[in-house]
């Protein structure tokens, strides 16, 4: 076997894992949205927010789900946009939610 | 062909998956690597020494990519380190902030493997060649210290030869000399050739160096092994002292010229005594004017030039005949002392010396010396050591 295979075979493990830790970072998502709803004016729960949101964004598109990394891009801008507020609304915060619920939809709805 | 150098890669990342996505891929191409999940992570494993290419994302808890690259480029490392940040589309803006904070490249989130290689294959290419000139700087500091050990010790020899502060007959002979930070190529000594004459000359080897103290070494050696020489040509002249003078410069200048391979020349005044009559005979040969100061404190610079020792294969020398009367001083002297300039480049010059000179006419030979260099130290003032060698050379009909 070699290396490039060594690798392709690595990084299709890899892909296997993420896939099955989706439900469980999308969980930490959605605990961290919670956290913000119940403290809305504390910085440092929305950049919890924001960071899982990115982090999401960016390694889905590296396992190859490119939907789903750009769908997480959408909602982590308009997070680091809000980051400017000194606190979010109850509008700004069901308006995250609803586009975190509408990512889920579009990921289970793509999954066998 | 070199051997490719070794990368030890530190990932960054708060994210395991991409962690260990990259080290997958960077593992593929034999790097070995090592990861941080956060930027102090990743700094105290940097402290630790070897690593040479670091691959942080930017959005990270308690230290984010951004902090962690400047606080890499702040610390001083045993070779150069060489960071790719990750980023992603909504970060373009802040790309100007991350060069600035000393990020080498950018690699794209999400990761394509193709770009990642591309990336790395940059990397190594500047690695390799921080590494050569590293290994550069190290043999050219090596040979550095290695030339600084020999101009020292080409300096040290240099003082060795100096003669002693001596009276010969009835002349007293003194000097003043510093050398310069670099070895220099000044050179003087006087000896008795027989019971009435004396020999006595300063040289200045052009340029500066081991050659430079080489050729005032040599210059040393063939003139004091000449003693007998002198004394024949001197019999040969019917006791003529400036001919005698004249033929033995000739002569040197000839010796000189058969050295192949150089571009040295040297300047010269060469003088021979009659130690009972006080008669001098000086040559010069592109040197300063030696410095006539008799008892009354009249001042009189002696020749008008003469050229170079190793200029021309059949150059002529002129000498100039003085009598030295009880109490009359001559001084030798190097154009360190004439030239030697001040903070602002303005030089000590001729005139300056010369009122030392008779300043100091009741002072003793080797308090001139002293106040001399102290008088030159002052003009240098905070332009420091002096940027040639130093000499006088004084003489003292008794």
């Amino acid at each position: 076997m070699n290396v490039n295979q060594v690798f392709v075979n690595k990084f299709n493990q890899l892909k296997r894992d993420f896939s099955a830790q989706l439900p469980m970072r999308l969980k930490a998502i959605d605990d961290s949205l919670q956290a913000c709803k119940e403290q809305p004016a504390d910085e440092v729960r929305r950049q919890d927010l924001y960071r899982l949101l990115h982090s999401l964004g960016g390694t889905a598109g590296s396992f190859g789900f490119a939907q789903l990394g750009l769908d997480a891009r959408i909602i982590e801008s308009e997070v680091a946009a809000l980051a400017q507020c000194s606190s979010w609304s109850e509008q700004e915060m069901a308006h995250i939610a609803d586009a975190l619920a509408l990512l889920k939809q579009h990921i289970f709805a793509r999954q066998p | 062909m070199d051997s490719p150098l070794p990368i030890y890669a530190l990932l960054v990342d708060d994210d395991p998956m991409i962690l260990a996505l990259l080290a997958a891929f960077l593992e593929s191409k034999g790097y070995s690597v090592i990861e941080a999940h956060d930027g102090q992570a990743a700094l105290a494993l940097i402290a630790q020494g070897g690593i040479n290419l670091v691959i942080t994302d930017w959005v990270m808890p308690r230290m984010d990519g951004l902090d962690l690259c400047r606080a890499i480029r702040m610390q001083q490392h045993s070779s150069y380190v060489y960071l790719i940040m990750l980023t992603s589309n909504s970060q373009e803006d802040g790309l100007v902030t991350a060069m600035q904070a000393g990020v080498d490249d950018f690699l794209g989130k999400p990761l394509k493997p193709a770009e990642l290689g591309a990336r790395l294959h940059a990397a190594e290419r500047v690695l390799a060649l921080e590494a050569r000139l590293e290994n550069h700087n190290r043999k050219l500091a090596n040979a550095y210290e290695q030339l600084s050990r020999e101009l020292e010790l080409a300096k040290a020899m240099q003082l060795a030869m100096l003669p002693d502060r001596a009276n010969l007959g009835r002349i007293r002979f003194d000097w003043m000399f510093e050398a310069s930070s670099y070895v220099g190529g000044d050179m003087f000594d006087y000896f008795s050739i027989d019971e009435r004459y004396l020999c006595f000359y300063v040289i200045d080897v052009s340029g500066h160096g081991v050659s430079a103290a080489m050729m005032a070494f040599s210059a040393q050696h063939l003139l004091l092994s000449s003693a007998q020489q002198i004394a024949k040509t001197i019999a040969r002249q019917g006791g003529d002292l400036g001919s005698a003078a004249e033929a033995m410069v000739a002569g040197y200048n000839r010796h000189f010229m058969k050295l192949k391979d150089t571009s040295l020349y040297l300047t010269m005044i060469y003088g021979l005594i009659d130690v009972a009559s006080g008669k001098v005979a000086l040559v010069q040969a592109g040197h300063p004017p030696p410095i006539l100061v008799n008892p009354c404190g009249a001042v009189t610079p002696i020749g008008d030039g003469g050229l170079p020792v190793g200029i021309l294969h059949n150059a002529a020398y002129e000498a100039h005949l003085v009598e030295l009367t009880p109490g009359s001083r001559l001084f030798l002297y190097s154009d360190g002392i004439t030239d030697c300039s001040d903070g602002t480049g303005k030089e000590f010059g001729q005139q300056r010396l010369q009122e030392i000179l008779v300043h100091q006419q009741r002072a003793s030979l080797a308090e001139v010396g002293v106040n001399l260099g102290q008088a030159l130290l002052g003009w240098r003032g905070d332009a420091g050591a002096f940027n040639d060698d130093v000499t006088l050379l004084c003489l003292e009909y008794c």
